[in-house]
């Protein structure tokens, strides 16, 4: 979980942007990693969806980072 | 006894399995994309950084769907061990009807002693409030599991609806008749409720006896189309004694009628006609009298028979409202219940059908277990309010309560789910 606590007053229209992006991707990454599908579904295709899951999940987290390295960067006003 | 046909049940969405989770994170996700495309598209970091969150939320659509696969597979392998218990337990109701006769024979006299003790404690009880046995009596009913939280267990709710099925077994095997295949009219749910009515009427009692009703408009007030299920549900009158329990919008395409739950829950019939002697006639499917009431409703409102209508219900309104559909009377193009008992029902596929239901209401389980009815066009969404917490304390029917049922609505709007898509479903 990341914590704007830096951010005081209200954030420009693009500022809430990008953290409405942000939390958005950090909510589905969470999804993604915390969801166990049930246990009654296997075979090859529960197989194929864990491993896209987990590569999912990772990418998801990776644009999440970089939009809080941006943000953090003071690159965006 | 399971009678097959075109039943709800057909398809189920679960809102909150892995699959609801996922379409509901990507219906966010896109509507994210969506609203800040214009302001992060014009700097070259928002323009690679948002073309990958758009590519990362397509790969999760796919992922969703997947899951959507998933839970279709998930379903058949419990509908398979569903029809055996099914199957198992309405065996054993009808041996346990077999052996009834012997059972009363043998244990008549104890049965009928029991009884006469424990009314005799509770007369003294009542006789003699605070005496040392009316503090134990107290002390032990504090120990007593809350009846709230035992009738919302999902064992609970999942047994109700195989007694509910099992009914007409244990009544056959009582009679020391052959055990119901399913085919006929003189067994099911709605055989057993006409028994239990007609008895009740040949021994002179007033329970479960329809009277006439009347039906007068209260109340005009403009009104906006519902947009989603959440406007639907919300709609629906709060089974209030006093209240409306009748609503009905007109549109230039048609109208849409509310129905509410069941207001008085006495057995004697009373001036509400929302009472238990309705959900009796109802699950009978005998006229009841809210089934005449919102005929009668709907008839001063204007609406006939070439008119589009779509039903709206909860519990027993949910009920009418299905009922209202199979009967052919009124151009009913789609039916959406929350915690109805409708299992019973067999709607023409031409309706529309979307049955709202908690895993932890044993209301929509007194019309017995759900038909496995191949029909697309009718669909129960199924929701579990109490996995992760116990349910509340000191409410009756905590998984039935119509507020309830409107967040569940709310899930179902965002859930990003192609079926519960309103736009779809006309």
């Amino acid at each position: 979980m990341t914590e704007f606590s830096y951010l005081t007053g209200a954030p420009t229209q693009t500022v809430g942007h990008w953290l409405a992006l942000a939390g958005a991707l950090n909510s589905a990454s969470l999804t993604l990693r915390q969801a166990v599908p049930d246990s009654l579904w296997f075979g090859p295709s529960r197989q194929s969806f864990d491993s896209s899951a987990a590569e999912i999940a990772a990418e998801l987290t990776r644009v999440h980072e970089e939009i809080v390295f941006l943000l953090n960067s003071g690159a965006v006003s | 006894m399971i009678r097959l046909g075109a039943g709800a049940g057909a398809d189920t969405v679960y809102v909150d399995d892995l699959s609801g989770q996922l379409h509901a994170r990507v219906w966010q996700l896109e509507h994210t994309l969506a609203a800040v495309r214009a302001s992060l598209l014009v700097s070259p970091h928002g323009y690679t950084l948002w073309s990958r969150a758009q590519h990362a939320s397509e790969r999760l659509r796919n992922l969703a769907a997947a899951a959507a696969e998933g839970s279709h597979q998930y379903a058949q392998r419990e509908r398979i061990l569903r029809g055996v218990a099914e199957e198992a337990s309405s065996t054993l109701m009808w041996n346990v009807g077999r052996l009834m006769p012997a059972l009363v024979v043998a244990y008549g006299p104890a049965i009928v002693g029991g009884l006469a003790i424990v009314f005799t404690l509770a007369a003294a009880r009542r006789l003699m409030p605070g005496s040392p046995f009316d503090r134990v009596m107290d002390a032990f009913e504090r120990r007593l599991p809350d009846s709230g939280q035992l009738l919302s267990n999902s064992v609970v709710v999942q047994a109700t609806a195989h007694l509910a099925s099992g009914a007409d077994d244990f009544v056959a095997g009582m009679l020391g008749l052959p055990k119901p295949t399913g085919q006929g009219s003189f067994w099911g749910e709605d055989a057993v409720a006409a028994g239990v009515i007609t008895g009740a009427a040949v021994v002179g009692s007033r329970a479960f006896q329809e009277s006439s009703v009347r039906v007068k408009n209260v109340q005009v007030t403009p009104s906006s189309p519902p947009e989603n299920y959440e406007d639907l549900v919300s709609r629906i009158p709060r089974a209030e004694e006093g209240a409306a329990q009748i609503r009905i919008e007109k549109y230039d395409s048609g109208y849409v009628v509310y129905l509410g739950g069941t207001i008085d829950a006495g057995m004697e019939p009373s001036g509400e006609p929302w009472d238990m002697t309705s959900n009796m006639t109802a699950i009978a499917e005998m006229d009841s009298g809210s089934y005449t009431a919102t005929i009668k409703a709907m008839r001063e409102a204007g609406i006939s028979a070439e008119d589009n209508v779509i039903m709206v219900g909860h519990s027993q309104g949910g009920l009418v409202a299905a009922q209202v559909a199979a009967s052919g009377e009124y151009r009913v193009s789609d039916v959406v219940t929350v915690g109805a008992p409708l299992h019973q029902v067999e709607l023409p596929e031409e309706v529309h059908l979307v049955a709202i239901e908690h895993s932890e209401d044993v209301i929509p389980s007194l019309s017995g277990v759900a038909a496995p009815a191949a029909v697309a066009t009718h669909l129960t969404v199924n929701r579990s309010l109490y996995q992760s917490t116990p349910p509340p304390k000191g409410e009756v029917l905590p998984a039935h309560n119509l507020s309830r049922y409107i967040e569940t609505a709310r899930v179902m709007d965002t859930s990003g789910d192609h079926k519960l898509s309103t736009e779809q479903r006309g």
